[in-house]
């Protein structure tokens, strides 16, 4: 069933939503799914050059929801800190990839990624929240 | 000079549990609450009991300026009437501890207001140790640039005062800057706080030549005992920090970063945590998550709230921690 609908949804060019259900829609603006973080973008096998891809990553109770994402090349992510306290996205390589700085509540920051690898992040002010992107 | 605390018997201090010292807490909120460190037994009285004139320092933690929101939206004001609190002690304090998270996110501005701020203190010269909020975004350097002055390394620093003697560390920048490999075992980065190799070296070469009857006072941000890993409550390298001051008969740890007081008595080693002068944050494991707790009415904000005086007990060559609430 998954497979099946992975295929559908990457010829629907929508990158970060649900894939259930998402057989009937297609378009640009598909980001701003109901459940954006309940399936994180899933790059298909072949390779495809989606015109939008767009993926929210949601920082809440000190956790980024989902904290593994796997995205295809030149996919915009965007990190949003729901969280009474700051937050950062701090790429952990060397040199450093991106950081998003302090991001107080409901800020945002965002960042493309266009080539392939592993990214891991976490928050530089609360160094246990750890996560990664993959892109592929 | 003598200090009430001494008048209790020893059997007084045994008899005073650390489930007691606890209650206490709960129902001193407001007034503050003297605690004696003797053996390592923890006695207690109350703060109008202390004996004014006795020599004492304060410490001040997580100020946290640029904060402002629930459950306190003026946490200018609230460190503002904590300063006057502290300039009324009846013996000045000769210095005050700060013990990090002096801003919320670094903001130059965040800096200006807290330096604006504690210039009021009437005390000689305050020592600052840096918090994560502090270095997040530059790895210190603005925190340093104001704050370093005769520290080491990254903001390290030692100091003698009446016989004690008083090691500043910095646990947050090692932890902060993310993996470094060689550092760490796993690259650098247990969730925790950490004081890195160059520390621990400093650290080891500054106590070296030291007598083992010199009381020694540590303060850093993060605390030096594993309070709740789970939501970065600890330090990844205390142990090796701590096994360097096991030879001293009275050592005291004081931290803050957790926004509520918490103490522990380990051998000679006794560990407390400070109040947060902006705001409290939940007991380990109470929440989701640490962050601030928005819900506290405003009336009970006070009690949340507050700085740490810590006075010296001269015939027991212990110190005694008073917390201050704002109430």
């Amino acid at each position: 069933m998954k497979i099946r609908s992975l295929i559908i949804t990457t010829f629907l060019i929508i990158v970060g939503i649900g894939l259930a259900g998402c057989a009937s829609q297609s378009g640009a603006d598909n980001h701003d799914h109901k459940m954006p973080a309940e399936k994180p973008a899933v790059s298909p096998a072949n390779d495809t050059k989606p015109a939008v891809n767009e993926v929210q990553i949601e920082i809440e109770d000190f956790v980024f929801k989902p904290a593994e994402v796997t995205i295809a090349p030149g996919t915009k992510v965007t990190w949003i800190n729901k969280d009474e306290a700051p937050h950062t996205a701090t790429s952990t390589d060397t040199p450093q990839k991106f950081n998003s700085g302090g991001l107080d509540t409901d800020d945002k920051f965002s960042f493309v990624f266009n080539d392939k690898g592993e990214y891991p992040y976490f928050c530089a002010l609360h160094p246990h929240m750890k996560a990664s992107i993959t892109v592929k | 000079m003598k200090d009430k605390t001494n008048d209790r018997t020893d059997e007084a201090r045994a008899g005073y549990d650390r489930r007691e010292f606890l209650k206490c807490m709960g129902a001193w909120a407001g007034t503050g609450l003297v605690v004696a460190m003797a053996g390592g037994v923890l006695s207690s009285c109350k703060i109008e009991d202390a004996a004014p004139g006795v020599l004492s320092f304060v410490q001040i933690s997580d100020t946290h300026i640029g904060f402002g929101k629930d459950p306190n939206p003026h946490v200018t004001d609230t460190l503002q009437s904590l300063v006057g609190k502290i300039n009324a002690l009846p013996t000045p304090p000769p210095f005050v501890l700060h013990t990090g998270d002096l801003t919320h996110l670094s903001k130059p501005e965040e800096f200006d207001t807290l330096e604006q701020i504690l210039k009021g203190l009437k005390t000689d010269q305050i020592f600052y140790v840096p918090g994560e909020h502090d270095t997040f975004s530059d790895q210190g350097a603005e925190f340093l640039k104001r704050f370093g002055k005769g520290t080491q390394g990254k903001g390290w620093q030692s100091f003698d005062h009446n016989g004690t003697h008083y090691i500043g560390l910095n646990n947050v920048v090692a932890a902060s800057s993310g993996p470094q490999p060689g550092t760490f075992k796993n690259g650098g980065n247990e969730g925790l706080g950490a004081l890195g190799q160059d520390q621990l070296d400093w650290l080891k070469n500054d106590v070296a030549n030291l007598s083992n009857s010199t009381p020694i006072v540590v303060f850093a941000h993060i605390p030096l005992w594993a309070i709740y890993p789970q939501w970065g409550w600890g330090t990844e390298d205390s142990e090796q920090a701590l096994a360097l001051l096991k030879k001293f008969g009275s050592v005291t740890v004081l931290n803050g970063h957790i926004h509520q007081v918490m103490q522990k008595v380990e051998g000679n080693i006794t560990f407390h945590t400070a109040r947060s002068t902006a705001y409290p944050q939940p007991a380990p494991g109470t929440a989701p998550a640490p962050g601030p707790m928005k819900d506290v009415p405003a009336d009970r904000l006070p009690s949340t709230i507050g700085v740490t005086q810590v006075r010296y007990v001269e015939s027991s060559k212990s110190l005694a921690i008073v917390d201050k609430s704002l109430a």
